[in-house]
């Protein structure tokens, strides 16, 4: 019986399990530094779009303000690393508290009075632009300056060889220094996979595509739909927030217009949206894309006109992918795949 | 001396008021028509500011009359942005929208970084410096003449949206989109013809404000914010809201710069947005309520 139940488990989630083989054997084979930050980014944006997906992808809910949720984040903890010397991994449930607040803040008024759509993805929107041009005011006005204005904060380093201390500040030295961070945002991912897995199948996840579909008749059924989307809300706020603060100890610098800019939003949003959103794997399909994209404009193109190119593309995408490829490039395949299996068991007997 | 400052701070809200009342105008009839929120709109007003630098800096022809070649070139713009792209996404879900638009912005935005590059220009005319004063306080030439044309064109586009035929026609195709159509009207003929006019108004506002504003790719993403935030506070369809609003907002905004810092104008317009949305989600004075 318990091995009846093991064996069921590994074969309902075989792609989770194919991932997180080939994300712990990866390290091992590739050992060049620059790589390994390529591959950072990826795991970063999956997750990040994955956090977009629950929203999103699961409730319909768009919002346009996830940047802020990811800079509440890196900021908390990293202010109260500076200041108080406390480790981010105390540090970052604070940014997990803001973020649930905020989010509870902005979606119980807009669920609350039937702002769907359009008005709570502006309503993110502006909450997301009224944070950041709270933070970037340091320069002018002293209360806020603890917070470093628009050239933000640098996260104070503490150098240690010991690897307890290390992982205490989550900050890591040496010539491996990558590879502990690689494993940070691979665990976040799994653990990323893991949660939307286990929507999927339950009676919360149930909800929020009845919610997705029809609100008026999701309500009808009995789903209390303002309690569904503010869970579903501050989950994945809360998910964003930590995502932040292990970014901002990997990289050491905090700025407002990169960490919660309406480019990072956009490109968060890109990520679900190029793979298939509503799809667990989705998201490590699109990040795929969009991080492939990226650097094959830096390496190729003059430095010069790299970020207007690459945004461009990315412009350009988005427009292809609503016009001709709504469901996503997972999930074409998918389809494809079934296609053609399909005629093939019709010819073969 | 308080006064003076004070009254500097209407002036000056009341020019931003008039600029915000033209862009919100074009957002509020593309949302009335279409329910549908486009974050493009203000690259349309940034291409008419580069518009009427180059056609000032290699035809030597004035930006005012310049509008007599951009507006029609404008709403034929805007007239194919809805036939070949916004249309395609009426009939689905308010994701695609989003998306589409945003993709639009993101793409006229970063080809007019390429081809236009970053850096900040000015369309140098004789009339930018001359200004008048009324005990002490000042108001240039160009704002005065923002003013007064987004004042007027405002009363012009109200009096064709409720005397002239085509005007109802818009407006009976944004209440009830199959009522209209059951009454012989090309419903998708007349949403063409409203993001027409949405984008020509767009390029009026930027074409008054390139006399004294810098330009440069990224102009226009203050403006959509304001823009939204005024269409939304004003009621989304109303066209009454939408000029008590923008005047609201652009006050609220210089009067903030005034008192306190000028960094903050945007976070107070947008904090005054959420309050004013928590009493009245349907904006001051009402409209249709998001799909």
């Amino acid at each position: 019986m318990k091995k009846n139940l093991l064996v069921n488990v590994i074969t309902n989630n075989k792609g989770i399990l194919c991932t997180l083989v080939i994300g712990i054997v990866m390290p091992l084979v590739i050992h060049e530094p620059y790589v390994i930050s390529i591959l950072i980014l990826y795991l970063l944006y999956a997750y990040l779009g994955q956090c977009w997906d629950l929203l999103g992808g699961y409730t319909g809910q768009i919002s346009l303000g996830n940047a802020a949720f990811f800079g509440l984040g890196a900021y908390s903890s990293a202010i109260l690393f500076n200041f108080y010397g406390i480790s981010p991994w105390v540090g970052m449930w604070l940014g997990v508290l803001l973020a649930v607040g905020a989010s509870i803040i902005i979606g119980y008024p807009c669920f609350r009075f039937g702002m769907r759509g359009i008005f709570f993805a502006f309503f993110t929107l502006a909450f997301n632009e009224a944070l950041r041009t709270v933070i970037s005011a340091g320069a002018n006005a002293p209360a806020l300056a603890f917070m470093g204005g628009p050239e933000g904060i640098t996260i104070k380093l503490i150098p240690s060889g010991d690897w307890l201390t290390q992982i205490y500040n989550l900050q890591f030295f040496g010539r491996g220094r990558s590879i502990p961070y690689y494993y940070i945002f691979f665990g976040l991912l799994i653990m990323g996979l893991l949660i939307l897995r286990l929507t999927e199948g339950s009676r919360f996840g149930y909800c929020l595509k009845a919610i997705k579909a029809d609100e008026s008749v999701a309500e009808s059924v009995g789903i209390n739909i303002l309690k569904y989307k503010l869970y579903a809300l501050a989950l994945s706020s809360a998910l964003t927030a930590l995502a932040g603060t292990f970014y901002a100890f990997y990289i050491g610098h905090i700025e407002p217009g990169s960490f919660m800019g309406l480019n990072t939003t956009l490109h968060i949003i890109l990520v679900p949206l190029i793979g298939g959103s509503g799809y667990i794997y989705g998201s490590l399909v699109g990040a795929l894309v969009v991080i492939g994209i990226s650097y094959l404009i830096k390496f190729c193109i003059n430095p010069q006109y790299g970020p207007a190119l690459t945004s461009f593309a990315f412009g350009l995408i988005m427009i292809v992918i609503v016009l001709c490829l709504r469901e996503g490039i997972a999930l074409k395949i998918i389809k494809l795949r079934h296609k053609f299996m399909r005629k093939r068991s019709l010819t073969k007997p | 001396m308080e006064t003076t400052t004070f009254m500097q701070a209407i002036i000056s809200g009341i020019v931003t008021g008039s600029i915000y009342l033209l862009v919100a105008l074009g957002i509020n009839i593309i949302f009335g028509a279409m329910r549908i929120l486009n974050f493009a709109h203000c690259t349309y007003m940034m291409l008419a500011m580069y518009g009427g630098y180059y056609i000032y800096v290699f035809g030597g022809i004035d930006p005012y009359i310049s509008l007599l070649i951009l507006t029609p070139l404008f709403f034929l713009g805007g007239f194919a942005t809805q036939k070949y792209f916004i249309e395609k996404v009426l009939a689905t879900n308010i994701l695609n929208q989003i998306i589409l638009t945003v993709g639009l912005f993101i793409t006229i935005k970063s080809l007019a970084s390429l081809f236009f590059s970053e850096t900040f220009r000015m369309i140098p005319v004789f009339y930018k410096t001359i200004s008048y004063s009324l005990r002490g306080v000042y108001i240039g030439l160009p704002q005065l003449v923002a003013v007064i044309v987004s004042i007027s064109l405002v009363l012009f586009l109200h009096l064709f949206l409720t005397r002239t035929d085509f005007g109802r026609m818009i407006r009976a195709a944004s209440q009830d989109m199959y009522g209209a159509s059951v009454c012989a009207i090309n419903v998708y003929r007349v949403f063409c013809m409203a993001f027409g006019i949405g984008t020509a108004l767009a390029s009026v506002a930027g074409v008054l404000i390139a006399t004294y504003y810098p330009i440069y790719p990224h102009v226009g993403d203050p403006f959509l914010l304001s823009g939204f935030i005024v269409v939304v506070l004003g009621g989304l369809g109303s066209f009454k809201g939408c000029v008590v609003s923008s005047y609201i907002i652009a006050l609220t905004e210089s009067l903030i710069a005034y008192a306190y810092i000028p960094a903050f104008q945007q976070v107070g317009s947008l904090v005054i947005f959420m309050i004013i949305l928590l009493f009245k989600p349907k904006g001051i004075f009402g409209g249709y309520e998001s799909k």
